[in-house]
């Protein structure tokens, strides 16, 4: 119910934050949103000598639009995500991902960077930032670098990102033409993580054809993953049902889901064949209709 | 139990609230095993320092037919579920108190667990001393020749367990100052806990006071006597300081009492315009790891209220409970109604399917005119008029056709018996009142304030309902089992006559001005023999998505409450035990792996229904009044007895497939 | 482990204190702060009955820190009541059956609060989806609904609050 002792630093500045996270060595995490370190905390299923706190670096929380790229700070709240009406109109996906992050109220306080840097199998923001191609800054005391998404989920609870780094931005590549994304998720009536989730982005050719198509899916492995045989099913067609149904089939059989308390094996490979046409279809259609109309 | 007005405000007292000079703050060492053999444990108080069964209390209370399985204070050679207490550590704040678990060291000899009906049947016994895990087996009802009959039907069913979850987990304050214990607890009976208490530690009972906090719920789980509660008594006293001790929600989860776990066996004979000539059924109970607990009579209760508002002359019922290594079983809100309800509405539906008749004509043909005694024990009065009022109110045939709406038909079985104490003091012109059941969120003092000013002229500013206290009344029972307003209720009527009385002595006359202008105080105790059942029917209707997931559209019911003595409660307890009966059939259980590891083990896993699983709701208020002097019936438990029969019976219409357990799962219904 | 300096604001009075880092917000409030009204209803973050306002967002104090209230401004149900006045949401739920045994009902309250701060419209389904990270046993929700739009309505008689 309450945590172990540990020590706490509210560094202010991000240079502050990176020099703690390489002097005060192991057992030290990043506190940001907390939403799910602390529960952790909390059953002691992790105990920590320190914490640093980096909510008090204000210059990480920020939505700009510059170019062609989306660049959201990694502090920005996934409330904020949700409400932002540059993202509304850039990228619906991305509201719409945000919208269905646990509740509300741990909206208010969870961030960007958090749900992505858990390496959570069941996240949601992951599938999405895989289906917009988006990349990862991240800083040490030593240096800044940038990873793409692609390399970036590794396994169960396990990213890229090392001991002594703080992922500081989002980058998202904003594409001109008919572009559109969506992300579809099932979870139990009463809430809870995901039973499956799929996300698709699509670019659609002058022809009708699908030009591009990135798909990606959570809560069916160990991590959640890009399904490239998938898209390349999609490639120079349209999402006839015939289509979709071998998108979906493909999918599925690149999955490893896990059966546990919350949905048995079988059913999640169900459920994410059936997500996964929906993502396409609704992309499809957002991208050949322009705009966000809710589907 | 502290008002509204306060409560909008934050300004409860809960037990949580409530600080006492010099406290010292308890927590819980508990088995990581299903079943073990406790080799050793140091550290903590533990069975060294007290050797000791958790005596009796609360809700369905039996007493262990046999001492040798009994629920141990402290674990002594053995556990027998995860989560039981081993050892109880104490520290000046809750942090501390959580971080000296870590040094309760325990050694375990790990054995393979028990955790199914099946399994306890057929396995060796858990307890030494037993000489098998059924800790009760009775037939009820009497042997009957196969009648001839144009339909015989079987089937068997299962229903989940379920924690019954209140807002507010357990917890209570043991306070002693060298000679007398008191104890603040968040509770549905003071005077079960207390008698517990007392007996347990074989204390002196003028000494033990037990006074309830304001009450986050409890539907069940706040009436029995649990190890916990004894350990916080016994440091209080042995410390000389007060203890407190806060459950944790993962604590509830784990090893508190939940509810429901139960499969029955029915095979019915009926003639071919659905007449039922002939009930048999079973009833198995798991009822966890120790008898005592509501378990261990449970599966009588139930097999009591199989043939409902049926006037079925012939029945044979054998109930059986049987332990495993799992938590003690207790009541959750229904407390065996509901299981009973959906055992016997589930064939009615087998019955009207196979002789291709509509639900309500099946169930119709087995109604009674005038009052009927089951065999199985259970009495009611005509359930005909009931019944064909609540069809046509309920547009059942219409819904029927358009949305494949279920049925569900059902009586409700207040638990009166035993009756309730009441005491309403007068002094400076101010009405004070006790009752011997301990409301928490139901309102009482709307009630208590309504018959006093019915009987007395009473002002209802005038009155406060305090709450339960064992020092202020000689006995009491408690709140559960759909029966304080009726017992409550009597108990005020009879305390307020007698009352009238004393004024008449003294005045004259009675008038409201002689009361309030001396000092009066009655006490009475209104015990009841008698049943007191009531009717409800409940119409649900469902939609059912791609992934199988279910959608509840619609809930009708119509209740009979008697009379309404709170008209606005009634309804909020009618909307809430129907997200309740939701849960039951939609998301919630408890779930352990083989070997009896909890994976249920938060709020989501444990399926707690949320605002967007609220149906449209209609509900229908029939006052049929009671032969009691307020003329109300029951209704707390009836919403769950219902809801659950109609929601299961109109997903089976939808899906197309016969539905025997609960929770339904959208794996089973997903296309 | 050592205490750390946190101050800020509660219900409009400024507090000083040195907490543990370990100490949850809900307990901080609740213990060094008295202020009881706030509740800890689960320890996996999922009931909000610990719900109060930081920097006039809702959120579960039972998953933030004590010491991460530094400099911010923090409203608990204690704070909604002005000078014994019910505010219009404690008013509506009372008159609505929006609560039984009111354990939940503070942050329930709090979280409708923000909700009606954010000035715009919700229809009934929005209202229960921003209510999903609020649990009650009780009511089976009608009553809160009820509470929140008959609150809506009688702050915009009030001319707002």
């Amino acid at each position: 119910m309450y945590p172990r002792p540990f020590d706490y630093f509210s560094p202010k500045n991000l240079a502050e934050a990176l020099e703690l996270l390489q002097t005060l060595g192991a057992e030290t995490k990043i506190l940001a949103g907390g939403q799910s370190l602390i529960p952790a905390l909390k059953l002691r299923t992790l105990s920590l000598k320190n914490v640093v706190d980096i909510t008090g670096i204000k210059e990480l929380s920020y939505i700009r639009k510059e170019e062609n790229m989306l660049k959201i700070g990694s502090l920005t709240t996934t409330s904020t995500l949700e409400y932002d009406s540059e993202i509304a109109s850039s990228l619906p996906i991305l509201k719409e991902t945000a919208s269905q992050i646990a509740d509300p109220l741990v909206r208010n306080l969870g961030t960007v960077g958090g749900n992505l840097c858990l390496g959570a199998p069941a996240n949601d923001l992951p599938a999405t930032m895989l289906a917009l191609n988006a990349s990862f800054a991240m800083a040490s005391k030593q240096e800044t670098r940038i990873i793409h998404s692609d390399s970036f989920f590794l396994d169960k609870f396990k990213t890229a990102i090392k001991p002594d780094e703080v992922l500081t931005e989002i980058q998202i590549p904003l594409k001109e033409g008919r572009v559109g994304g969506a992300y579809r998720k099932v979870r139990k009536g009463s809430g809870g993580f995901a039973i499956a989730g799929a996300a698709a982005h699509v670019s659609v050719a002058d022809d009708n054809a699908v030009s591009e198509c990135r798909i990606a899916m959570t809560a069916v492995g160990p991590k959640p993953m890009r399904v490239e045989k998938a898209e390349q099913a999609i490639l120079g067609k349209t999402p006839e049902a015939v289509v979709l149904d071998n998108v979906a089939k493909l999918a599925v059989e690149a999955s490893k889901p896990v059966t546990d308390v919350t949905a048995p094996e079988e059913y999640r490979r169900k459920v994410l064949g059936i997500l996964v046409k929906d993502a396409l279809e609704v992309s499809y259609k957002r991208a050949v209709m322009g705009g966000y109309e809710k589907s | 139990m502290s008002e509204s007005k306060l409560l909008v405000r934050g300004a409860g007292k809960y037990v949580d609230d409530i600080k006492l000079p010099n406290m010292l703050y308890m927590a819980v060492a508990r088995s990581p095993h299903a079943r073990a053999r406790l080799l050793s444990v140091k550290g903590g108080l533990n069975h060294s320092d007290l050797k000791a069964i958790v005596g009796g209390g609360g809700e369905g209370w039996a007493g262990p037919t046999n001492p040798a399985m009994a629920h141990p204070v402290f674990a002594m050679d053995t556990v027998n579920y995860v989560g039981q207490p081993v050892a109880a550590v104490f520290a000046e704040d809750r942090y501390e108190a959580e971080d000296k678990l870590d040094e309760v060291e325990a050694e375990y000899e790990k054995l393979k667990p028990i955790m199914t009906i099946d399994e306890a049947l057929s396995g060796e016994p858990l307890h030494a001393g037993t000489k098998s895990n059924v800790i009760m087996q009775r037939w009820l009802g009497a042997d009957f020749e196969d009648p001839s009959s144009a339909v015989v039907l079987e089937d068997e069913f299962s229903v989940a367990r379920i924690v019954n979850n209140p807002l507010e987990t357990r917890g209570l304050i043991a306070d002693y100052d060298g000679s007398n214990l008191t104890v603040y607890i968040s509770t549905q009976a003071v005077f079960g806990i207390k008698a517990g208490l007392t007996s347990t530690l074989k204390l002196d009972p003028s000494k033990v006071r037990v006074i309830q906090a304001d009450t986050g719920g409890a539907f069940g789980s706040k009436s029995a006597l649990y190890p916990e509660y004894i350990m916080a008594a016994y440091a209080a006293i042995k410390y000389k300081r007060p203890v407190k001790w806060i459950e944790s929600r993962s604590e509830h989860l784990a090893a508190s009492q939940p509810g429901r776990g139960v499969r029955g066996k029915m095979k019915i004979f009926a003639d071919k315009d659905g007449k039922v000539t002939g009930w048999r059924g079973e009833v198995l109970v798991d009822a966890g790891a120790f008898g005592g607990s509501a378990g261990s009579m449970s599966p009588f209760f139930i097999g009591m209220q199989l043939t409902g508002p049926y006037g079925i002359e012939k029945a044979h019922v054998l109930a059986t409970s049987v332990m495993t290594n799992k938590p003690p079983q207790g009541p959750y809100r229904g407390a065996g109604r509901p299981e009973a309800a959906f055992f016997r509405e589930r064939m009615m539906d087998l019955l009207a399917d196979e002789l291709k008749m509509e639900a309500d004509e099946v169930r119709l043909i087995n109604t009674t005119t005038e009052n009927f005694k089951s065999p199985l024990g259970l009495e009611i009065e005509a359930s005909r008029p009931f019944f064909t009022k609540a069809v046509s109110d309920l547009k059942y045939r219409e819904k029927s056709q358009s949305d494949k709406a279920g049925l569900g038909f059902f009586v409700l079985l207040s638990a009166i018996w035993g009756g309730e104490s009441a005491r309403i003091d007068v002094q400076d012109g101010k009405v004070n009142v006790w009752l011997g059941g301990n409301q928490h969120g139901q309102e009482h003092y709307v009630f208590v304030k309504k018959l006093l000013n019915e009987e007395l002229g009473i002002p209802q500013d005038k009155v406060t309902l305090n709450h339960g206290d064992t020092g202020m009344l000689k006995d009491g029972v408690g709140s559960w089992g759909s029966r304080s307003a009726v017992v409550g209720g009597a108990a005020i009527i009879a305390a307020a006559r007698k009352l009238k009385k004393q004024v008449e002595n003294k005045e004259g006359n009675y008038t409201i001005e002689n009361l309030l202008k001396s000092n009066y105080s009655s006490e009475v105790y209104e015990n009841q023999n008698v049943q007191l059942n009531s009717f409800g029917a409940v119409l649900a209707t469902v939609k059912i998505d791609k992934f199988g997931m279910v959608k509840v559209t619609e809930c009708a019911g119509c209740y009979d409450v008697g009379r309404a003595l709170n008209p606005k409660m009634i309804e909020s307890q009618i909307i809430g035990g129907t997200i309740q009966g939701i849960g039951q059939v939609l998301y919630e259980e408890v779930v352990h792996d083989t070997e009896g590891k909890l994976l249920t083990k938060n709020l989501f896993d444990a399926g707690l229904p949320i605002a967007e699983n609220m149906p449209k709701f209609t509900i229908q208020i029939v006052e049929h009044p009671s032969k009691m002097p307020h003329h109300a019936r029951g209704l707390g438990e009836a919403p769950t007895i219902g809801v659950p029969v109609a929601v299961v019976r109109a997903i089976e219409r939808v899906s197309g497939k016969r539905m025997r357990h609960t929770p339904v799962k959208p794996q089973e219904l997903i296309v | 482990m050592k205490k750390v300096k946190t101050s800020f604001k509660v219900n409009g009075k400024y507090v000083e204190l040195e907490l543990e880092p370990r100490r949850l917000l809900v307990s901080v409030l609740r213990e060094d702060l008295g202020l009881t009204g706030t509740h800890n209803a689960c320890d996996t973050t999922n009931c909000g009955a610990c719900t109060i306002l930081v920097d006039g967002k809702a959120v579960k104090s039972c998953t933030m820190l004590g010491v991460q209230a530094n400099g911010k401004e923090i409203l608990t149900i204690e704070g909604l009541t002005k000078e014994g006045d019910l505010h219009p949401l404690q008013k509506a739920f009372i008159e609505k059956q929006g609560l039984q045994c009111g354990f939940c009902t503070p942050g329930m309250i709090m979280s409708s609060f923000w909700m009606l701060s954010q000035n715009r419209d919700f229809s009934d389904e929005e209202i229960k989806r921003m209510l999903s990270g609020n649990l009650c046993r009780c009511t089976g929700y009608n009553g809160i609904v009820e509470s929140i739009k008959y609150a809506k309505d009688l702050m915009r008689k009030k001319g707002g609050e």
